[in-house]
């Protein structure tokens, strides 16, 4: 290989493992110098191009492809509604809007400091959610594998007395009866819903004072009171399963 | 007539590949609202069309190629608002070290001829072959090969200038 053929490649592919041009660098001093400053430039490139992704764009995503194929829902359309607002989507380009999300931004996190010194007072019931991102994790793979399947026709009674009602766009695929994360017992279900799959946990027995979150192995849970006792519903992200949470405890049925 | 549900694979699909296309259509469109548009856009094409795609090894490519042709059938290029402030905001919230000197890459991807920013925006972001690049922008293969190493060769040349040599005084 020549100094010409060396530099041709590395413009081409400046971090493509090749033998050949590791072999030329070794033996050529100018060249080995440009293939490190095409590798640093590569680098600085990567790093340049990566801008921020917004926060629950693929979520966006999902519910906008549903939106668009004329399922006006109002609980979705709320849902996607509230998904732009979470993913700091301004419509407007004014510096006053800039600024006023600024002060937004600084109001957040008062609100988010004193969500967080509540929250101080919740860690039983975050551990609750906790235990059950761990069921998840943990059991429902196996149970979906190994479970005999329970009697799908006693789910919507079993839903109606938690006081829980899927919202339009969410069913039931998969009930798995009764599980017992620890020292608790509730009913399990894994939910098809326009975001993704998501699991939900009835818990009659365990009233909470109010609505918590936690989240564990790149998973996050919401745990709310229901009408009867608790449901924690488990999602990919914080704003999805707090979504499915809201629809499954609206007060109208579906 | 109730609309189709969106299966789990095409879910993992958004999943995996949204973050790219983003980035991609954000370089393109120069505006971040605008890129989150034309990429819903290009999802809502790919549902509709994801019952006759065939090669599903090759849905990233199919992907990018909807959103180029979503970007040329619904934009014209945009000159983004420079904001410096928003810039370093954007660098900062993603640990760069040294923001202003991204800055002037960024400024200078932005300055580079679409006929080269593009081919070398598929290869640094969406991780595409030559050959995969070729396809997406209609081209053939020594033609894209040619893009990337002058977009390269454009930026070194922009960023690292050669030192002026000096005079030998006698």
């Amino acid at each position: 290989m020549n100094c010409f053929e060396f530099r041709r490649r590395t413009l081409l592919h400046p971090r493509e493992p090749d033998l050949q041009l590791q072999d030329h660098a070794k033996s050529c001093v100018p060249c080995a110098a440009y293939g490190q400053r095409m590798d640093a430039l590569e680098e600085e490139l990567q790093q340049a191009l990566r801008v921020p992704i917004p926060d629950g764009l693929a979520d966006r995503m999902l519910l906008g492809v549903q939106l668009a194929q004329g399922q006006r829902s109002g609980w979705l359309r709320a849902a996607y509604d509230r998904l732009c607002e979470l993913g700091g989507q301004l419509r407007e380009h004014t510096d006053a809007a800039r600024l006023g999300a600024r002060y937004a931004i600084g109001v957040a996190l008062l609100v988010g400091l004193a969500a967080a010194s509540l929250y101080h007072f919740t860690a039983r019931e975050a551990e609750l959610a906790r235990d059950i991102i761990v069921h998840v994790v943990s059991e429902e793979p196996e149970e979906l594998r190994m479970a005999t399947p329970a009697d799908v026709s006693a789910v919507p009674g079993i839903l109606a007395a938690s006081g829980v009602h899927l919202p339009p766009g969410v069913r039931v695929v998969h009930y798995l009866g009764r599980c017992s994360p620890p020292n608790r017992s509730g009913e399990h279900f894994v939910l098809e819903t326009p975001f993704g799959k998501a699991t939900l946990v009835l818990l009659p027995g365990e009233r909470m004072p109010f609505r918590v979150t936690s989240t564990d192995e790149g998973l996050v849970a919401v745990a709310a009171p229901a009408p009867v006792g608790s449901i924690t519903v488990v999602a990919n992200s914080m704003a999805v399963a707090g979504m499915i949470a809201d629809g499954l405890l609206a007060s109208t049925p579906s | 007539m109730f609309a189709s549900r969106i299966t789990s694979s095409f879910e993992n699909v958004v999943r995996a590949h949204s973050g790219d296309l983003y980035r991609y259509a954000h370089w393109q469109v120069r505006d971040r609202f605008l890129a989150e548009d034309v990429v819903q856009e290009t999802f809502t094409r790919a549902w509709r069309a994801w019952d006759t795609l065939r090669d599903r090894g090759a849905i990233k490519s199919w992907l990018f190629t909807i959103l180029r042709n979503e970007i040329a059938r619904l934009y014209e290029p945009k000159q983004l608002d420079v904001d410096p402030d928003r810039d370093v905001d954007e660098l900062l919230a993603v640990g760069q070290q040294e923001p202003l000197a991204a800055m002037e890459l960024r400024e200078a991807v932005q300055a580079l001829a679409a006929t080269y920013r593009e081919p070398l925006l598929l290869q640094v972001l969406g991780g595409f072959s030559c050959a995969e690049i070729a396809a997406i922008l209609s081209i053939n293969e020594a033609a894209a090969m040619t893009r990337l190493s002058r977009a390269r060769s454009t930026l070194r040349r922009w960023l690292d200038p050669k030192p002026v040599r000096k005079e030998k005084v006698t």
